[in-house]
Formats: C-alpha cells, sequence, structure tokens
C-alpha cells in the first residue's frame, strides 16, 4: 500500500485562500491513513500552534511551515518553507516578520537576500505553478529557471531544496512536471509531489471559489481568471497521488523522507522566556520584589501584621517556584508608567503618592494576590475578602498567568505606545486575533459573489438574528419575503456555502488588549508585525495559542467606566475643592444601596443592564460581598442552567431561615459551594467542584475548565473529561448517577474569577456612590465617555432628569469641547453635535477664549473655517440659537446664504486661495420664517444630538394614547392586570434564543417587556420598529415587574429620526 | 480607416469559432479514451499525450465539469477532445 505525505496544505488561516478549517484537515489526513501533514498557510503561522496540537492528539506528525510571497524581479512568486529544526522556526518566524516590517503589511513579500540569511533549518520547496522556477520555465527562461535552482541549492543546501510537482490536472500541469524533473536531473536536485491542497475534500471546491470571489472582490461570473480551474486541489489519497505520479516515484517516497527529518515540535521546543526586569544592584528578581512589597505593605497597612507575613511568604514561595518575579515586577513597571501618563496628561498631581490615585486597576484572577495590592497592580486587598491564591497562582501551572489591568481611555492609548518604546516591538507585542465569519457576513460576501441582488442581501441581513451563519436557512424561513427562495437555485447555494462558511476567520487584527512580553526576541517565537493602527505591532498568535505557547500575555484594556470616574472625581474637586479618595468612602452606605434595591443603576458600570436591574432588584445587596455575587451571577455561565434564580431562591430562603441546610447532590461539593449556597457563581469554584468530587489535581483541573471554554476542544468534554470525573468521583464515594447530575453542572459559558468579581463589585459601588451623591459629575462624566453601556444617550437624559441634573442644549458661546457642568446643570459641549470634528470644537472655542464671545452668526461664520453641513447641525441642535433672535430655521437660512463654495487646495494659486473672503449683506435675501414646532425642533436635535433636551417624544404623542397605562403606573397594578403600554425602544435582547425582551421608554420612565417565543414569532418584524403600543399582561415576581405580551402594534409618528435602541443577541 | 459597409449587422450570420464538434468515443478504464470515432472515420488512440479537467459555473443551471485529453491517434494526427461530465458526451475541440 502506497504511502504519501501532503506537504503543501493551506487551512481558512490563509485567509481566503482555504476552505477548510484545520480541524477538517487533521481529521481527513488521519482517514486518509498519512502518517503526516505540514501546514503552509499563506505568509502566515497563524494556525501553527492549534495545528500542532490537533495533529499530535490524532497521531499525526505536523509539519509546520508556510507557503511565502517570495520577490523576483518586484514581482510576487510563492515558495514552499517547511522547518525542519529549531533554527528553522526562527528563521521562518524572522522571514515572515520581515515580510510584512519591510514591505506594505497587507502584501507582505519577502527579498531573495533575506530568504539567503535565513535558510539555515529551512527545507525550500520550489512552490506552485507560480513559483519562480515554474514561471520562469512558463516564459522559457530555462536558463533563469536554473540559474535559480542552483541558487537556492548553494542557500539551503543539498538535500534541503526540492522541485515542487504538484498534478491538480489543470492544463499545463503536465508540461512543468516534465520540464522541472528534467532541470532536476540536470543539476542535480530531487523532486517532490505535492497537491497544493486547499481543502480536504473534493466538494469544498465551490467554497475555494467563492472565497477567491470574495479576495478579489468579484461575482463567480466576473473571477474564472482568479479561480482555479477544477476541483482537484484537495487532500488525495496516497493511492491517488501515487497514479498521479506513477512515472516519478521518487516524488511521493521523497514526501516521506521530508516529512522523516522535519521534527521541530512548536508545542515543546519554543525557546521563550518571561520578561526579566531591571533590578537595582544587589538584588535578584525575587529579593526586589519582596523588598518592594514589604515596603507598600508598611505604607497600607502601618506595619506587616502576622497575617500579611504568612500571606506575602506564601506568595513569594509560588512565585519563586513558577518563576514569575520578573514579570509582577514588569507588571509595577507598566503600572508606573501608565503613572507617568497620568502625570504628563494632567490627570493627576504628581505629589500624590501612586495608591491614592492608581492610574488603573486589575481585573481578573491575579486581583487575588497580595503582591498586586501592593504593587499597585489592583484595587482590592485579598485579605479583606479572603481571595484564595489556587485560581491565579496554583501549585502547578498550566499556563501562564495573565493579570488584565483596566485603564481610562486616554491613559490606555498612549501607555500602548510607551510601552512598545520602552521594550521595542520584538519583546512586547500586542496578541493577534482573528474576526470570523458570522451571518451577516456570510450573506453579504456568498451572497455578493454568488449575485444576488443587493438589496435584497441587506434586507436579509439586516433582519437576521442569530449570529450564527449556520442558521441562515432558518432566518428565511422566518420571514415572509424570503420563505419562498430557500430551496430556489443560487439561494440554496446561499444557504450551504454559508454554513460552510461558518467561524471561518477573515484576517488577522488586533486583539483588544492582549500584550505579549517576551526577554528573548518575540519575532523568533512567532512573526511580529505591524497593525492597522500606527504604532502598534501584533503576532500572528490569538490568546489561544499564545497561551498554549505558555507566553505571559497582560491585558490591557480601555474602561470607559474608569475614564467616567476620573472625569467625575475631577470636576467634583473643581466645583467643590474636595478630593475624593474613592477606595476611603463607606462602602456600607444605606441609601446607596437602597437606590440599587429600586433598580435605580442606569449608566452604572457591571449593573445597568435589564437583567442586571431585575436581579439587583431581587438580589439585594448591602456589602461588597453581596456586590461581588451581583455581578457574578448575571452571567451566562451561571444563568445556563437557570443558576440565577435558584441561587435567588437560596438566598431568600437563608435570610427567612437562618439554619436551613444547603442542598447538596453530595457532600463532598460543600467545600467548593457553600459560600455560595451550593451554587456554582465563580470560575474558580468550578476548579474546586472537580477537585473536590472527583479528586482532580489543580492542574486536571485546570486543564478540564479550559476544555470547557474551548469550542475546538468540546469533543473531549464527553469522550475524555466524562468518564475520568466519573471514575473519580466513585473513588469518592459518589455513585454513577450523582456524579452524572453534579457534572451536569459544568458549562463552557462565560463566569467571572471571584477576585475579578470583588474588583468589578467595588467598583460598580464606587459609580453607584458618585451616582447618587454627585449626580451632575457622574452624568457629565458619562455623556462624555459616550458611546458606552447598555443606552442610548437620549434614554440617559432621560435618568439624569429624573435625578435632578437639567440637560441643556449646546452653546456657541458656553459650550466647550466635552459636556460641562453648569451650576446644578449638565451643558451638552460641541463635540455631541453631529459632524463637529474635535479640531472644529477646539477651534470653536479657542477662538472664543482668545478673542470672547460670539456676537452673531456672521462674526461666528468669519472667525472659523466650519463646512456648511457642521453649520447647519450646529443650528439645529440649537447651538446658535443665542447668536440671533430668529427662528432656528432663519438661522439655518442665514447659514445658507452666508457659506461659500470653501476653496480648495487645487485653487489657480496659493496667494488667491489666502485671500480673505469680503462678507456679503444677506440681510435683503432674509424671509421671514416661523419658528418650528416642538415636534419637528425633536426631530432636528435628534438629527443632530441624538437627544431632546426638553422633552420626550411619547409627551408629544399623548394624547393620542388615552387607553395606555404609562410606565410609572405599571408598578402599582396588581399581578395579572391587563395593560396596554407604548414607548420608544431602547433595547431589545434574546438571550440563548429563548424569550425575547425589550424595554420601553416613556417620558414617565421604563417598561420592561417579555416576549414569548410563539408571540415572537408571529410579531417579528413589528417587533423591529421603533415605536411600539403593546398589549399584555402585569407579572409580579420576587419585587420585579414584567409585562408579558400578547398583541404588537405600532405606532407611526411620521419620525424620520428616532433615537436608536440598542440591540443584543 | 475601414469603410463603413453600410449595412445592418445581422446576427443570424455570427458564426461560433471553435465550436466543440460531437465526436464518439470508444474508452477502456476511467473513462480513458482508446478509440475516437469522427465523422465515418475511426481513430486509434496510440498515446494520451496529457489529461486536464475544467469543474466551473457550478452554481447555473448546468455546470460546466469536463475532462479533456491530448490524443496521437493511428494516424498520426494530434487530436483535443473531451468527456462533457454532464451530458455524457464526447467532443472534440481546440484548447489554447
Amino acid at each position: 500500500m502506497p504511502e504519501y505525505v501532503e506537504l503543501h496544505c493551506h487551512s481558512n488561516f490563509s485567509f481566503q485562500e482555504g476552505a477548510s478549517t484545520i480541524e477538517q484537515l487533521v481529521v481527513r489526513a488521519s482517514d486518509l491513513g498519512y502518517p503526516a501533514l505540514a501546514l503552509t498557510d499563506h505568509d502566515n503561522l497563524s494556525a501553527a500552534m492549534r495545528f500542532s496540537r490537533k495533529a499530535r492528539r490524532r497521531g499525526l506528525h505536523p509539519i509546520t511551515g508556510a507557503e511565502v510571497t517570495l520577490a523576483i524581479d518586484g514581482e510576487p512568486t510563492h515558495i514552499t518553507l517547511l522547518v525542519e529544526t529549531q533554527t528553522g522556526y526562527k528563521n521562518l518566524c524572522n522571514l515572515l516578520s520581515l515580510s510584512r516590517l519591510e514591505s506594505d503589511r497587507r502584501y507582505p513579500t519577502v527579498r531573495p537576500d533575506l530568504l539567503a540569511r535565513h535558510a539555515e533549518g529551512l527545507i525550500l520547496l520550489s512552490g506552485c505553478a507560480r513559483g519562480p522556477i515554474s514561471r520562469a520555465l512558463e516564459q522559457g527562461r530555462l536558463n533563469v529557471a536554473e540559474d535559480l535552482a542552483r541558487q537556492y541549492l548553494d542557500w539551503f543546501g543539498e538535500n534541503n531544496f526540492f522541485l515542487e510537482l504538484q498534478q491538480n490536472l489543470v492544463y499545463g500541469d503536465s508540461a512543468r512536471i516534465k520540464q522541472l524533473s528534467r532541470l532536476g536531473q540536470t543539476i542535480g536536485v530531487p523532486v517532490v509531489a505535492t497537491n497544493n491542497a486547499h481543502y480536504h475534500i473534493k466538494d469544498r471546491h465551490r467554497l475555494q471559489d467563492c472565497l477567491v470571489s470574495i479576495q478579489v472582490r468579484k461575482t463567480l461570473e466576473q473571477s474564472h481568471r482568479d479561480r482555479r480551474a477544477n476541483a482537484e486541489f484537495y487532500l488525495k489519497s496516497p493511492d491517488q497521488m501515487a497514479r498521479l505520479f506513477r512515472e516519478i516515484p521518487d516524488s511521493i517516497h521523497n514526501t516521506l523522507e521530508i516529512a522523516g527529518r522535519c521534527n521541530f515540535d512548536i508545542t515543546t521546543q519554543l525557546t521563550y522566556k518571561f520578561p526579566r526586569y531591571a533590578v537595582p544592584d544587589g538584588y535578584d528578581q525575587l529579593a526586589y520584589l519582596n523588598y518592594l512589597c514589604r515596603d507598600a505593605a508598611q505604607r497600607k497597612y502601618g506595619r506587616i501584621t502576622p497575617k500579611v507575613e504568612s500571606r506575602l511568604r506564601e506568595e513569594m514561595r509560588r512565585i519563586e517556584k513558577h518563576d514569575l518575579s520578573g514579570l509582577l515586577l514588569i507588571y509595577h513597571e507598566i503600572i508606573t508608567v501608565g503613572r507617568e501618563v497620568q502625570i504628563d496628561l494632567g490627570l493627576v498631581d504628581p505629589e500624590t503618592p501612586l495608591e491614592e490615585a492608581p492610574p488603573g486597576r486589575g481585573r481578573g484572577s491575579s486581583v487575588a494576590i497580595l503582591v498586586g495590592y501592593l504593587l499597585g497592580i489592583s484595587h482590592i486587598d485579598p485579605l479583606k475578602y479572603d481571595l484564595g491564591l489556587d485560581r491565579f497562582l496554583p501549585e502547578e501551572l498550566v499556563v501562564a498567568p495573565d493579570i488584565d489591568l483596566d485603564f481610562p481611555r486616554n491613559i490606555r492609548e498612549e501607555l500602548i505606545k510607551r510601552i512598545h518604546e520602552r521594550y521595542g516591538w520584538d519583546h512586547a507585542a500586542l496578541t493577534g486575533a482573528f474576526p470570523t465569519y458570522k451571518i451577516r457576513g456570510a450573506i453579504r460576501d456568498i451572497g455578493m459573489v454568488l449575485g444576488l441582488p443587493q438589496a435584497q442581501l441587506s434586507k436579509l441581513s439586516i433582519q437576521t438574528e442569530h449570529a450564527s451563519a449556520q442558521q441562515v436557512r432558518d432566518e428565511m424561513l422566518a420571514m415572509p419575503d424570503f420563505r419562498d427562495k430557500v430551496d430556489s437555485p443560487i439561494w440554496r447555494d446561499l444557504v450551504e456555502l454559508s454554513k460552510q462558511l461558518d467561524g471561518f476567520p477573515r484576517g488577522i487584527s488586533q486583539h483588544p488588549s492582549g500584550m505579549l512580553l517576551s526577554s528573548t526576541p518575540l519575532s523568533d517565537q512567532v512573526p511580529v508585525h505591524q497593525s492597522a493602527m500606527d504604532g502598534r505591532y501584533i503576532t500572528q498568535w490569538d490568546k489561544h495559542s499564545a497561551e498554549d505557547a505558555k507566553f505571559v500575555k497582560i491585558d490591557i484594556l480601555a474602561l470607559g467606566a474608569l475614564s467616567q470616574m476620573q472625569d467625575a472625581l475631577r470636576l467634583i474637586e473643581q466645583r467643590t475643592g474636595e478630593s475624593i479618595d474613592l477606595s476611603r468612602i463607606d462602602f456600607e452606605d444605606h441609601a446607596v444601596y437602597q437606590a440599587m434595591h429600586r433598580g435605580d443603576t442606569v449608566g452604572i458600570f457591571q449593573i445597568e443592564s435589564a437583567a442586571q436591574m431585575q436581579t439587583i432588584i431581587r438580589i439585594k445587596p448591602k456589602n461588597l460581598v453581596d456586590m461581588a455575587h451581583e455581578v457574578a451571577a448575571v452571567r451566562p455561565g451561571v444563568g445556563a442552567n437557570d443558576g440565577v434564580s435558584e441561587y435567588i431562591r437560596r438566598r431568600k430562603r437563608r435570610q427567612v431561615e437562618p439554619g436551613w441546610p444547603i442542598p447538596y447532590e453530595h457532600i463532598s461539593e460543600e467545600p467548593a459551594l457553600e459560600r455560595t449556597l451550593g451554587m456554582i457563581l465563580f470560575q474558580d469554584q468550578f476548579n474546586e467542584l472537580a477537585i473536590q468530587v472527583a479528586g482532580f489535581t489543580p492542574t486536571e483541573a485546570e486543564e478540564f475548565r479550559r476544555a470547557y471554554s474551548r469550542p475546538d476542544e468540546n469533543e473531549d468534554i464527553a469522550s475524555y473529561w466524562w468518564p475520568k470525573f466519573r471514575d473519580g468521583a466513585h473513588s469518592h464515594g459518589v455513585n454513577g448517577q450523582t456524579a452524572a447530575r453534579i457534572f451536569k453542572k459544568f458549562n463552557g459559558q462565560y463566569m467571572f474569577p471571584e477576585a475579578h468579581a470583588y474588583a468589578f463589585g467595588v467598583t460598580a459601588y464606587q459609580m453607584a456612590w458618585l451616582k447618587y451623591h454627585y449626580p451632575l459629575e457622574f452624568f457629565v462624566g458619562l455623556f462624555n465617555e459616550q458611546p458606552m453601556g447598555f443606552y442610548n444617550i437620549e434614554t440617559l437624559k432621560e435618568d439624569a432628569k429624573r435625578h435632578g441634573v437639567l440637560i441643556l442644549k449646546p452653546d456657541a458661546n458656553l459650550s466647550r469641547e466635552q459636556c460641562l457642568a453648569e451650576s446644578n446643570a449638565l451643558r451638552l459641549g460641541l463635540l455631541n453635535v453631529a459632524g463637529i470634528s474635535r479640531e472644529s470644537a477646539k477651534a470653536i472655542v479657542a477662538e472664543r477664549d482668545q478673542r470672547g464671545s460670539y456676537r452673531s452668526i456672521e462674526d461666528l461664520m468669519e472667525r472659523n473655517n466650519l463646512l456648511k453641513e457642521s453649520l447647519e447641525n450646529l443650528a439645529g441642535s440649537g447651538a446658535l440659537d443665542s447668536l440671533s433672535n430668529t427662528p432656528r430655521r432663519a438661522i439655518q437660512w442665514e447659514v445658507g446664504l452666508r457659506s461659500r463654495p470653501k476653496r480648495t487646495v487645487k485653487g489657480p494659486s496659493h496667494q488667491a486661495q489666502r485671500q480673505v473672503s469680503l462678507p456679503l449683506p444677506v440681510e435683503h435675501d432674509m424671509v421671514p420664517l416661523v419658528e418650528p414646532s416642538a415636534w419637528e425642533q425633536m426631530i432636528e436635535e435628534y438629527r443632530t444630538l441624538g437627544l431632546h433636551p426638553s422633552s420626550h417624544l411619547m409627551a408629544y404623542i399623548r394624547d393620542r394614547l388615552s387607553e395606555v397605562t404609562t410606565t410609572d403606573r405599571l408598578w402599582e397594578l396588581p399581578h395579572g392586570t391587563v395593560v396596554q403600554i407604548a414607548g420608544l425602544v431602547i433595547r431589545r435582547q434574546r438571550p440563548l434564543a429563548k424569550t425575547y425582551f425589550i424595554t420601553l421608554e416613556d417620558e414617565f420612565g421604563h417598561a420592561p417587556v417579555a416576549v414569548r417565543p410563539e408571540v415572537y414569532k408571529r410579531y417579528r418584524t413589528l417587533l423591529r420598529e421603533p415605536i411600539l403600543k403593546l398589549k399584555g399582561v402585569v407579572t409580579h415576581r420576587e419585587g420585579t415587574m414584567n409585562v408579558v405580551v400578547h398583541s404588537v402594534e405600532t405606532i407611526d409618528v411620521f419620525a424620520r429620526v428616532t433615537p436608536k435602541a440598542k440591540n443584543w443577541n | 480607416m475601414v469603410k463603413s459597409p453600410r449595412t445592418a449587422t445581422n446576427p443570424s450570420a455570427l458564426r461560433a469559432l471553435n465550436a466543440p464538434e460531437a465526436i464518439s468515443v470508444q474508452t477502456i478504464h476511467q473513462n480513458w479514451p482508446s478509440t475516437l470515432v469522427i465523422g465515418r472515420a475511426q481513430s486509434k488512440v496510440n498515446e494520451v499525450l496529457d489529461a486536464w479537467r475544467i469543474e466551473d459555473e457550478w452554481w447555473r443551471d448546468s455546470p460546466l465539469i469536463r475532462t479533456y485529453f491530448d490524443v496521437l491517434v493511428s494516424d498520426g494526427r494530434r487530436i483535443i477532445i473531451y468527456h462533457d461530465h454532464v451530458s455524457k458526451h464526447w467532443f472534440k475541440q481546440n484548447y489554447a
């Protein structure tokens, strides 16, 4: 039986050039009996780690490689490089980095001299039909082909260079094979067969055709020349390959020969080293870390108590064991750099100690370590909340621990640049990320290449609700306009191909926050290159691959709430002279918790969503432990098995009956779950439960949890982890049925680590405290950080008004760039006006500060170089009201009269462009215009500001809604009352495709609405309308209220522009 | 300058170039051609010099799936034929 190894294979990580996933390729290669498989994606190693892991698990020998674009006389050609040794891997990473660093990153190319310098440890195959040698042969330039071959032989050495023969039954393949074989014989270079596989099975050629068409932005009808001629680029069986190359058997034999030599294992042979910190003389890394911590402990606690001493000793022991001291010192350094940024941006007095105004704060499991608290990495004292070490610093490390740091947006932006500068891009780079195809992208792209009508594709994609492209058929069946098309020609291709495309990576982008650090050059471990954002560098690995490689990752995140907090504290100090240290406020302020118990949480970090509002009313937190439980409870992983309701039921039972015994499936659960009444609220408890019930080691428990959190490893749960858990539980006296019930408590949905819940719970409380005590500054900060959170700015305005904060329209003579506090009101900023750029807003304010207030429209226009559209928007928003006694319409008229076409750089001469226009009298062209109605003014303000400061849309149509109950009265109505309600839809949400939730807003407040699946099915299209009238039943449950809807109507108010709802699926 | 013929183009007078010509082919294993029947003349295939395949237009009602053969027949001529996998018929057609 013949044997064969495919040495030239693309996955979907070749981006628009490969139509199968890594899993599909690995499984198919195994099924075909391949002993090994090489992955050679185009110009990247993005999938190298996951390929190696998956292949090894299936007993397939993985070969790391890439098809690299080589510039020959300025023309891109393709060569295949396979990694033989560790040095070869390093060389390939560097080549791929340089291919983007030294050319346009979107079109990577390697210069031949670079190839020569990075040849060691690599095996070169001459490439596909677009290879440099093949191309020269095709052009009849035999001498050039021979010269190139000799050159490669010289660079790579004998036996490291092979002429690559591909027989894909494309016209010209046979001739090329003959020429290459002849050349090989002439100069003594061996040949090797490959099939240039782009998909695992033949049928996938249709998707491949679509991907290529997407890449060149053409329809299939137009892309004939760009696509491959046939469907022969799949993983062929050894028999098929042996038949195709029956006249050149060496070419098949050599695949095995090469595979046998490529023994580099990316999963174990990387040369990565944790980062090291430059410590002062006389210290090693650990000693210096110890010194810094003890110094800070003296300041924080006044003295080192026995409790602090014992915790520090334990942490230092584990830090030393895992060699993490350098890493923690680097984190400390990053906080210090953040502090420098904070000072440079004028956000803090340099005299204020770092602990009092840290530039950022920790999140995630790292918050549990005392060292982090002492170094300024986190704001939570783990001793106070009894946070354990095992999640962040377990005895056995499965992966390198990562620390997540949140910063205000402006600090984070600058901090990332400074980190790149400080460590250099080859020692600090951002983690890559792979945005994937979901339903809308699939419909848009596949539909486009199939030539389906654009308008219909837009309609279909806009109306879809599922995220997965697997659901195109279901979505079409649910829509009357598309139901009949599902099985019609072309549309059925859309359904099928979208399904295949679901989850495919679309390209490499930047992870929002993860930064990788290394002592050894990162570009020796993974290709690194520029990101689309100026001054940033990314690696070709996503966070999972980086984690598998045990790289240290720092997450530097932008948190809008911290920016809001920073802004509010600054404003409070400006207004009152009081500098508030939020770490020293009363964390058990009854009034603040009372506001939360009423669900008064709009705009408050972590507790403002409709789900959080409903939960907080039922949990009724009274301290920070409760806050941690509150923010942790409303997570998909807790809610998956009705966990939130069950937790609340148990909580209430315990309040009524303090001695009530917690029900467990088995008593062995108690150590893990007692603190949360037998329920899993935190990630940590997942691990603890596996340890306690089934005797997993901490390492096993961590791997078990990770298997759930990575979709590509789910298959192992049933086949590997369940039997292991069952057997382990059995040996702890837990029978099979009980073990199965406990096993069902595990799921892969997201949960908070316990320490993270405390970190966010504290921040949520601090924001609630600010809202209660300083609503004006709270809302100014919130408005200035938009967009963020769960609500549009109109809804935030209504909430501000309910808290006594008046919202004032923008004013050219009173507003600054951003919103500001004016007496007890919030004055909108010029940046709130649509179309006003940061530069324009800055210029308007600077000119006013320098030369006094604007006296008229003419004066404003003369002193600022504003676009007509910007001026019209300023007028529409009311920002020019104070400059004229005429109605807003007349102001817009005047703006139109006074506006001139903008001079362009293509003018007759530079001098002419500088000439100042003479003001023209316009008075005689002014016409009497009436003041717009309040309704018209509202529509114009929605268009230009996104909000209507003086009133609410529903107030204007209230007289048409005599039979409708207003939202403020709903709470008074008894359970079961049938009501009609009406309002603006401000939020839509369909968690896990069950009940559909919406929130209606009127001029009195909000109404939470539940739409059952059968009702939703009937009214799906109507429910997308912006203003709704609903009939339903009031339901009260544990202090919450909902209207369960029976029927839906829309209210057409002929408003072209309304505030947009936020939709969450 | 080419003088205008001053007559309207007659579409029916247009003639497709290199139109495929239906032929009969006897095959051996896996549709490999052994004998061609072109008109009334029969030619034995002495050698298949090359073979290639086209698969395209799969989204249309009638997809294109063909295997082409560059054959040397008994009278010394070199002929390009193809098997249409959709209609199951054989054709002769030049290929470039």
